[in-house]
């Protein structure tokens, strides 16, 4: 079995917030974060606005701006703990061995450069190439994303083109160097449906091709249940749900998890009121009340004392080998990657996978 | 390039309506509410001269007759002869001009080479000391009448520490057929502190400009997107950052050159430099109008040209601008 | 906001506290200069011009102390400073008064009439802003002459744009707001409750830009003063005790120049300092 590429272990992040009566106080925005993804496989993350997607990301590629930081954890890639590599040299693992893009294409690229000198110099920034055999990569990475008469694109600037073509430029160069690992920020959140599901293909496609691992970020359930392998479900800084895709959207044992597909658009009844979690995401507390009770349990349904008074451990400790053995759902995984779950009370569900109930 | 035609040719077409316009403000303020006898013509004339003079300006005809005559004759170039000088008051002025744009154009270059940078490194540090004393010290520089400056330097430089001469224009050399005093060490030691003091408002300008552009770029997605491509900060800061800082910057310049002109007059005569701005000075102390005049038609043509210049080259410069002949495509499939 | 409020906005800076008590003390000196001035530098009768140019520190003939020295007509520089500070800034307070005063009136007229009446007061203000001050200052007092009055001609002439913008910017959003539709309605004089609730909405962005420009108006006579286009030799402002001095700057006399210098750069300091702290209270855009 590989060691897998990238392995976040144990994550602490906080946000320094000035308080003008109290002082400063750091605010914990993820919380033991934990997760892996194998070598050219699709990770899908997944939660509500503001729970600490887009800071996941950023902490990969040590992006992290004060008044965020990273307090602890390890981020190891490809075996090396990316927290003790030094700017240089994380400079010359991001946007060669690990690339991103951002949620709005409108404003990543940068607007008074031509788009062949974004991306040649994305390319020179990590090998010596000469400024023509770049052009030609270039070139070739905006046919692969299906833009028209790239020759042309190369020459012209980023307002002659749509947000569509915009992103798909930002993809090319993300990919340009054949990334082992892309982390894609909602990047087709701002697009209509059509061109959205083209990319993800573009996307998934080259991916495969080129055999990168790819992390794509989403609050859209169901784009991520046709694009990736395995998904990950955050809630409030943590992740309380993970496993492969199909497995954690057909049975989800997290009450969240149930709660987000319930509430997601697609095969609900016309005419039906959607239905909703009660209550909104909490704003991120300070480091001093973390960690005190279970972060969903206010707006939860099956929320026990238990849950108000101590928070569930990490899903790799907590699923214990008997719960797994109850689940239908885990030979969907090709890989070893199994469904769990940070809860104390996970639904389960019966043989005929249509009732659920709650553990004791 | 079509388009381009067409917009320069509108940019002409709104300067020389400004310009008539101004032309008509200066009219009005000669000959309408002032007298034009005695602003145009010497308070020593004989009743014979002055006879003349009205004939020539045209006086007894109507007032907009007089207009067309008084613009024949600025066009010309011929508006009256100073009386302290008993020269062209025109050819007067462009005489003191090479000196007057040496000067401009020194402390704007003054202002830019270290503003840049001061800026820049007040923008990518706001909190840190060196960060907010260059603030503080363009905060000053914004409050401190140039004057007092000019007055400090001299003191500074030329009275206590001697290092430097308090007035007048160095040696010249005809350059190109200008006669700038460029060419010599000279030249360069009388031409230091004016052109510092000139300098020193709008430094404090361009810093402030820079810092703040500085801090909203670095806000920007474009630069979290270029360091995700693993972009050295150096071109990021060089490149990305400094390039779209550029036309703000080139805008602001370009339009505050007539401002540096206007306070050249200031400095000009601190200074004791031998440039238009003395000699309006003087004019005025003398009473002798039709330099004032003179001048101010000039002062007019310059900031009508500068704000041309600085409208077609952000047009240059702003590819948003630019007017292009391919349509935005459709993305493929 | 409140007085209160806005003492312990300043108190929360300890710049702008200091620009505020500097301001005060300056303020409190010019007003008290009659009596606290070792000499009236107005009175000829009390100058002796063999006490002229004596360092800070000596004594004169009639054995006073100046302190600050004296200037070449045997002038006590201190008292010269205190009765200079008061003219500078009476003259700019003065001029930056009636600027808003007339600024004022034509913004709000060019709001409330609208049409060419607008276009023209707007046009004439921009084409008037497009350039410096200084210029439009030196021009109208080549044609017009000089003189106290012309002085203050000119400062208002280059201000007045500035208050005309603000009040128009506020009244346009205040004009269609429905309490003056309600008035129109009622054939009630329209302008008049516009006037009664615009001033309030437009009081403080006018309070910022006057503190800022009374500080311009002072820098700017003093400049007008210095090239000797200022105030009349019998009743000198700061500047032009700063011009007299000049000459004899580069001889090594610099306490005729210097401290009238320093006392302009004081007043016009703490008159920024001030401002902007003002404008950081007061402006909700800056919140
Ligand atoms: N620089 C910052 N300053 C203050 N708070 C921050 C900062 N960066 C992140 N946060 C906080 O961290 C939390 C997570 O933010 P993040 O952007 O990662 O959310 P997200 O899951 O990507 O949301 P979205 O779906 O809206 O993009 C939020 O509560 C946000 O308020
Ligand atoms: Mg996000």
């Amino acid at each position: 079995m590989n060691a897998p590429l990238l392995q976040v272990e144990q994550l602490d992040c906080v946000v320094r917030q000035a308080g003008v009566l109290t002082g400063d106080a750091d605010l914990a925005v993820l919380q033991q974060l934990d997760f892996s993804l194998q070598r050219g496989r699709i990770l899908g993350l997944v939660g509500e606005s503001g729970c600490g997607k887009s800071m996941t990301g950023n902490a990969i590629l040590g992006l992290l701006e004060p008044p965020a930081r990273i307090v602890r954890g390890r981020i190891l890639f490809d075996g090396v703990d990316l927290l003790q590599q030094d700017e240089a040299a994380l400079r010359g693992l991001r946007g060669d061995r690990i690339a991103m893009v951002f949620q709005d294409p409108m404003m990543t690229l940068n607007p008074v450069l031509r788009i062949d000198t974004q991306m040649i110099e994305a390319i020179q920034a990590h090998h010596p190439l000469p400024r023509k055999q770049a052009l030609a990569r270039a070139a070739t990475a905006l046919a692969q994303l299906g833009l028209h008469d790239p020759q042309q694109r190369l020459r012209e600037y980023p307002h002659q083109l749509s947000g569509g073509m915009r992103q798909r430029v930002a993809i090319a160069i993300a990919l340009l160097n054949q990334p082992a690992l892309l982390i894609a920020d909602e990047p087709t959140t701002a697009l209509d449906v059509t061109t959205q599901r083209q990319i993800v293909q573009q996307v998934q496609a080259l991916c495969r091709e080129q055999g990168s691992a790819l992390i794509w970020i989403s609050h859209d359930l169901a784009l991520v249940s046709s694009l990736a392998d395995e998904i990950c479900v955050m809630y409030a800084g943590r992740i309380v749900e993970r496993g492969p895709v199909q497995a954690v959207l057909q049975q989800p044992r997290h009450p969240y998890t149930r709660g987000l597909i319930d509430a997601a658009p697609a095969g609900h009844v016309p005419g039906q009121p959607l239905p909703q979690i009660p209550g909104n995401v909490p704003l991120p507390p300070p480091l001093s009340q973390a960690g005190r009770g279970c972060a969903f349990a206010p707006r939860c349904g099956y929320a026990s004392a238990r849950c108000g008074e101590t928070e569930p451990a990490p899903p790799e400790q907590a699923v214990s080998a008997t719960h797994r053995a109850t689940h239908p759902a885990t030979h969907h995984a090709t890989h070893r990657a199994t469904q769990r779950v940070r809860c104390h009370h996970p639904l389960v569900y019966s043989a005929d996978g249509a009732t659920e109930a709650i553990t004791p | 390039m079509l388009g381009m035609l067409v917009l320069i040719a509108r940019r002409l077409g709104q300067s020389a309506l400004v310009l008539l316009v101004m032309s008509l403000l200066v009219f009005v303020g000669v000959f309408a509410i002032g007298d034009p006898l005695a602003i145009l013509v010497s308070p020593d004339a004989t009743p014979e001269e002055i006879a003349r003079s009205a004939r020539e300006l045209g006086l007894q005809q109507p007032l907009w007759q007089q207009y067309l005559l008084f613009l024949q004759q600025a066009l010309q170039g011929n508006l009256g002869r100073s009386f302290a000088h008993g020269e062209p008051a025109m050819a007067l002025i462009l005489e003191r001009l090479p000196a007057t744009l040496e000067l401009a154009i020194s402390a704007t270059v003054i202002a830019i080479v270290l503003g840049i940078p001061l800026g820049l490194w007040a923008g990518l540090r706001p909190r840190s000391l060196s960060g907010q004393s260059i603030m503080a010290g363009s905060i000053l520089g914004f409050s401190l009448p140039t004057f007092w400056v000019g007055l400090m330097l001299i003191m500074l430089f030329s009275v206590w520490l001697g290092w430097l001469p308090a007035s007048g224009r160095g040696p010249v050399q005809s350059v190109l057929g200008l006669p700038l005093s460029l060419g010599s060490s000279e030249g360069w030691r009388h031409l230091l502190l004016p052109a510092l003091n000139l300098a020193l408002f709008k430094l404090a300008l361009i810093i402030r400009l820079v810092r703040a552009g500085c801090i909203e770029a670095l806000r920007q997605d474009y630069v979290r997107f270029a360091r995700a491509k693993g972009l050295h900060p150096r071109r990021i800061i060089g490149v990305h950052v400094l390039k779209n800082l550029l036309l703000p910057l080139i805008t602001v310049i370009g339009l505050e050159f007539g401002s540096v002109i206007a306070f050249s007059i200031v400095t000009e005569t601190i200074f004791a430099w031998p440039g238009m701005g003395k000699l309006l000075i003087d004019s005025i102390n003398v009473l002798d109008r039709p330099v004032i005049v003179a001048y101010l038609c000039i002062i007019v043509l310059l900031f009508t040209l500068i704000n041309l210049l600085v409208d077609l080259l952000y047009v240059l410069l702003d590819p948003r601008l630019r007017p292009s002949t391919a349509t935005p495509q459709r993305a493929g499939t | 906001m409140s007085a209160r409020e806005l003492l312990r906005g300043f108190q929360r800076s300890h710049l702008a506290m200091a620009g505020l008590s500097l301001l005060a003390l300056l303020l409190l000196l010019a007003l008290a200069a009659g009596v606290i001035a070792p000499q009236n530098p107005y009175d000829l009768a009390q100058l002796d011009i063999t006490d002229g140019r004596l360092p800070p520190g000596e004594r004169l003939g009639s054995g006073a102390l100046a302190l600050l020295g004296t200037d070449d007509q045997g002038r006590d520089m201190l008292s010269a400073i205190l009765y200079g500070l008061r003219i500078s800034l009476l003259i700019g307070t003065g001029s930056t008064l009636l600027a808003l005063a007339i600024g004022l009136t034509l913004g709000i007229t060019a709001a409330w009439h609208g049409g060419w009446i607008d276009a023209l007061i707007m046009r004439v203000a921009d084409i008037q802003l497009s350039f410096p001050a200084i210029l439009i200052a030196l021009v109208l007092l080549a044609v017009f002459g000089q003189g106290s009055d012309k002085i203050l001609l000119a400062l208002v002439a280059v201000q007045w744009a500035y208050y005309a913008r603000t009040v128009r910017a506020t009244a346009l959003v205040e004009r269609g707001r429905e309490y003056i539709e309600a008035a129109r309605c009622l054939a009630l004089p329209g302008w008049r409750i516009l006037l009664w609730h615009l001033l309030p909405n437009c009081l403080p962005p006018l309070i910022v830009v006057a503190t800022v420009q009374v500080a311009s108006a002072i820098a700017l006579e003093a400049t007008l003063s210095f090239l000797g286009l200022g105030l009349p030799i019998t009743e000198p402002s700061l500047g032009l005790l700063i011009a007299n001095g000049f000459s004899y700057l580069l001889s090594g006399k610099y306490w005729i120049s210097l401290f009238p210098g320093l006392a302009l750069l004081l007043l016009i300091v703490s008159l920024n300092l001030v401002g902007d702290r003002l404008r950081d209270l007061l402006d909700p855009r800056l919140q």
